[in-house]
């Protein structure tokens, strides 16, 4: 078509984000005339990966500006790095896919089986995960269990403890102590259906979790740390209530062995969850959606009845039943988190060993640093610091080059002292893996991402008018929360009315259609 | 109904009519088959094609065992019946033709049906045929390359009593071409590779009844092997001890490990046989210093699991050992050992007539 102007449509799905690209996938066997834009001139929105060039023109184009924009304070840094063959090099810009949404799915998630029911997953290969970390100082703890090495750099001596995920790894544990290992294992047994036994924790509902673990299990202080990395949040220890964090671990502990064992979750190779969301758009576009990138919508979006009728940033007027959006901000000031993603130069084996034999090569790996493992300047004593989360993931990915690695970071702090904790912890986990050549950074990328609040209803998404559908944000998870695609059948529903069928299951079309392989 | 802790998932149970109309064809088909086979055998007619209506029989049911004992008669008769010679420089590179086709059926079946004794029975016997047929080289081969097969089908299912018994068969096997070539150290390092593997194998999953028992079997082996004196038995027997109370410690409920502490409990007590002992020469102040600290041991794990009848039988059971070698002991009363009966009584109570006779036996 020449131009949109004028033209009708069943659904305007605005930006390719995650949720969007779900939607559109749920939406590719319908027989509604479906217009997908994104105003950027990549897919992804949010979870989009983007080379080296593509990230440092990202991190220029975010709007400093807008309170409200989803992305900012970015900045890059590159390291001078002495052009000589033996130092480490950064490699050409198309080497690199740098995930916006690293993020992890566990085995159980209804994504995997959402996408294998609606036959996507053989356009996508999932790599596993492997072994969780937790980063500790001999200032904080006494000596745990035999580190994997002890690294003494200036200041920073740390190490790095692997975190038991059942039964077989506190068997074979060498420094904890019987009594805590007997702690530890009736702790995991509760947890294996602690649904069922709501006396043991529902009056520390609300209390810290680590004082459910004192008081209830007698779980000494050594395990609270590795315990609470499996909750993967970034809130810190006293934050994680009991009710947030026995759901958290359960999923965990319950998903190891579903695909294979020694691993609970996989990613997406490629770039994370953008890999994903390219091929929801794929889909629509095969079952005739039309996708324009570089086109958005005007007006800022502030909602009141929508009456159907739409108009384009470049002035094209445009009528649809449904539009699908990101909801807009509502004012109210933000709170940030911080990310990163730093390029290493090291492959960082240590922090892979092998899952098994005949096991599956693991591609990523997670480090948590406990409140207080990494001092922050200025930090008021009274309040626990946040935890830091680093995402590893190897070159397997298909992310960077072999030999080198990413590093992604998240810690739910804003301002500089969260982009300030998040680069000691970096430096300080490179410090403390024994390795050589001693792994150096060759490129970084910092920027702060808002968690956009929207008031909560029960319903996962917001109306307003007849029409227009908004999709509530989230605040960043490491591990894909299974309420997205909630949020997005909730959607499909509407908009599918009575014949709605299943949801992603669909029947493989005819062979001569395009499919990956 | 749960089994050793995995539970069993039951087949759908509702047919349609098409679908009951089918089986019954299926049935009609299946009759008329078994029926040709065994007139064909009754007139003794071993023949290709009769070999042919076997396979497709035992495809359809491979419990049948009498249809195997008739596969056997028919590939005697097609087999050629005299062995070459050891040396024939002639000697097959590969294994004849019936035995080749026999192994690939049976493996294909064993993917399918891990659990059924005939197909390893006739697997079995397929290679010791082939064997007759070969020379020491290809016997060898043979034999070797069904312990990377049995290692493929504990990999996928590591607690496969049949898989791990057919494995001590080949080791068994392989040890005795081995020692026919006069090759000691290769015998002693299979011993040693079957321990390591018997160890990865507990690492990956504790609960594993068919690891611990090879595991008991192959230690005296293994010391035997290494030509171990007193102070290296000894050695061997405070590792495992310490093994085992670490994994009691981990899992207190699971069975498959309290099995292996009392097989090692066993090996302490005189009434071992001189076969299974690891210390051949223990005394009995040794003895009862063993047995003590176990039930030290035990009873500390008390102290946060005393809901565990595994732990109150295991002290029951080491306190009469005790006892056999030292009738009157201080190290615990009878008003313990009463009291160690009652908890089993209240956390097994569908047992009462087990632990009624158990009292009797320990004068309680």
């Amino acid at each position: 078509m020449d131009t949109l102007d004028n033209s009708e449509w069943d659904v305007v799905i605005v930006g390719t984000g995650l949720r969007q690209s779900l939607l559109a996938l749920a939406l590719s066997r319908s027989d509604k005339k479906i217009l997908h834009i994104d105003e950027n001139d990549y897919y992804g929105g949010a979870e989009a990966a983007f080379s080296l060039q593509e990230a440092e023109e990202w991190a220029k184009s975010v709007d400093e500006s807008s309170t409200a924009a989803a992305f900012f304070n970015t900045s890059v840094t590159k390291p001078d790095l002495s052009p000589d063959s033996s130092t480490p090099q950064l490699s050409p810009s198309r080497k690199y896919s740098l995930a916006l949404s690293p993020q992890l799915v566990y085995a159980r998630s209804a994504l995997i089986q959402s996408l294998i029911s609606s036959k996507v997953y053989r356009q996508l290969e999932f790599l596993a995960v492997g072994s969780w970390w937790v980063y500790t100082t001999s200032s904080g703890n006494q000596a745990l269990r035999e580190p994997i090495s002890i690294h003494q750099t200036d200041s920073i001596r740390g190490s790095l403890l692997k975190v038991p995920s059942g039964r077989e790894d506190v068997f074979q544990d060498q420094v904890l102590d019987f009594k805590s290992k007997r702690a530890l294992m009736k702790f995991l047994r509760f947890i294996s259906d602690y649904e069922e036994q709501p006396q043991e924790w529902k009056k520390y509902e609300y209390e810290p979790f680590t004082t459910f673990l004192i008081e209830r299990f007698k779980v000494p202080e050594v395990l609270h740390a590795p315990l609470l990395a499996l909750t993967l949040t970034s809130a810190s220890s006293d934050q994680v209530s009991t009710m947030t964090a026995l759901p958290r671990i359960a999923r965990h502990l319950r998903s190891i062995g579903v695909f294979g064992s020694g691993f609970g979750s996989v990613i997406p190779r490629w770039g994370g969850m953008a890999e994903i969301a390219q091929v929801g758009c794929r889909a629509c576009a095969v079952g005739g959606g039309v996708y324009v990138l570089g086109k958005g919508i005007a007006g800022e979006g502030k909602y009141s009845e929508f009456d159907g009728k739409l108009r384009l940033k470049d002035g094209e007027n445009i009528t649809t039943k449904w539009c699908v959006r990101d909801h807009a901000p509502s004012g109210i000031p933000a709170a940030s988190d911080n990310r990163s993603v730093t390029i290493v130069s090291s492959d960082l084996a240590p922090l892979f060993p092998s899952l098994g034999e005949e096991a599956p090569i693991p591609a990523c790996a997670i480090i948590n640093f406990p409140s207080g493992s990494i001092p922050v300047e200025g930090w008021d004593q009274e309040r626990a610091v946040p935890s830091v989360q680093i995402a590893i993931h190897s070159s397997d990915t298909g992310e960077c080059p072999p030999g080198q690695s990413i590093l992604y970071g998240y810690v739910a702090l804003s301002g500089a002292q969260g982009s300030q904790l998040l680069k000691k912890a970096v430096e300080s986990l490179l410090a403390s893996v024994d390795i050589t050549p001693a792994p150096t950074i060759l490129w970084s990328l910092q920027y702060e991402q808002r968690c956009i609040p929207v008031n909560g209803s029960g319903s996962l998404h917001m109306t307003w008018g007849e029409g227009m559908l908004t999709f509530k944000q989230s605040q960043f998870d490491l591990a894909f929360d299974d309420r997205i695609l909630d949020e997005v059948k909730e959607i499909w529903q509407k908009i599918m009315g009575e014949d709605a069928g299943d949801f992603l299951v669909f029947e493989d079309r005819e062979p001569d259609i395009d499919d990956d392989d | 109904m749960a089994s050793h802790g995995i539970s069993r998932t039951s087949g759908t149970l509702v047919r349609s009519e098409e679908q009951r109309q089918n089986e019954l064809q299926q049935i009609a088909t299946y009759k008329d088959l078994v029926d040709l086979v065994n007139t064909k055998v009754a007139e003794r007619q071993y023949t290709v094609e009769v070999l042919g209506l076997v396979t497709k029989l035992l495809n359809e049911n491979p419990e049948y065992y009498t249809i195997w004992n008739h596969r056997r008669r028919v590939l005697i008769a097609l087999l050629p019946a005299t062995p070459p010679d050891s040396d024939d420089a002639s000697s097959p590179e590969r294994p004849h033709e019936f035995i080749d086709g026999d192994l690939q059926l049976t493996f294909a079946l064993l993917r399918k049906f891990p659990k059924c004794y005939w197909i390893w029975n006739h697997r079995n016997w397929i290679l010791r045929k082939g064997e007759s047929m070969s020379d020491t080289k290809l016997a060898s081969r043979l034999w070797s390359g069904e312990l990377q097969l049995v290692g493929k089908l504990l990999h996928a299912d590591s607690r496969n009593f049949h898989a791990w018994s057919y494995r001590r068969d080949v080791v068994a096997q392989l040890q005795r071409l081995q020692a026919k070539a006069a090759d000691s150290a290769a015998v002693r390092g299979l011993v040693e590779s079957e321990f390591e593997y018997t160890t990865k194998m507990i690492k990956a999953n504790l609960s594993n009844f068919s690891a611990w028992h090879n595991r008991s079997k192959l230690i005296p082996r293994l010391l035997n092997e290494r030509q171990a004196n007193g102070t290296t038995r000894r050695k061997m027997l405070e590792d495992e001890l310490q093994l085992i109370c670490t994994a009691i410690n981990t899992d207190p409920f699971d069975q498959s490990i309290w099995f292996y502490h009392q097989s090692l409990m066993s090996t302490i007590s005189s009434d071992c046989p001189r076969e299974s002992m690891i210390v051949q020469d223990l005394s009995n102040g040794e003895r009862l210093r063993h047995y003590a600290r176990e039930m030290e041991y035990i009873k500390e794990i008390l102290e946060d699991e005393a809901d565990c009848k595994w732990i109150y039988e295991s002290l029951l059971s080491t306190a009469s050992f005790y006892v056999q070698v030292e009738a009157g002991t201080k190290a615990f009363t009878t008003l313990e050992m009463q009291s160690w009966l009652d908890q089993l009584r209240r956390l097994d109570p569908l047992r009462r007539g087990r632990w009624d006779e158990l009292g009797r036996r320990l004068n309680l």
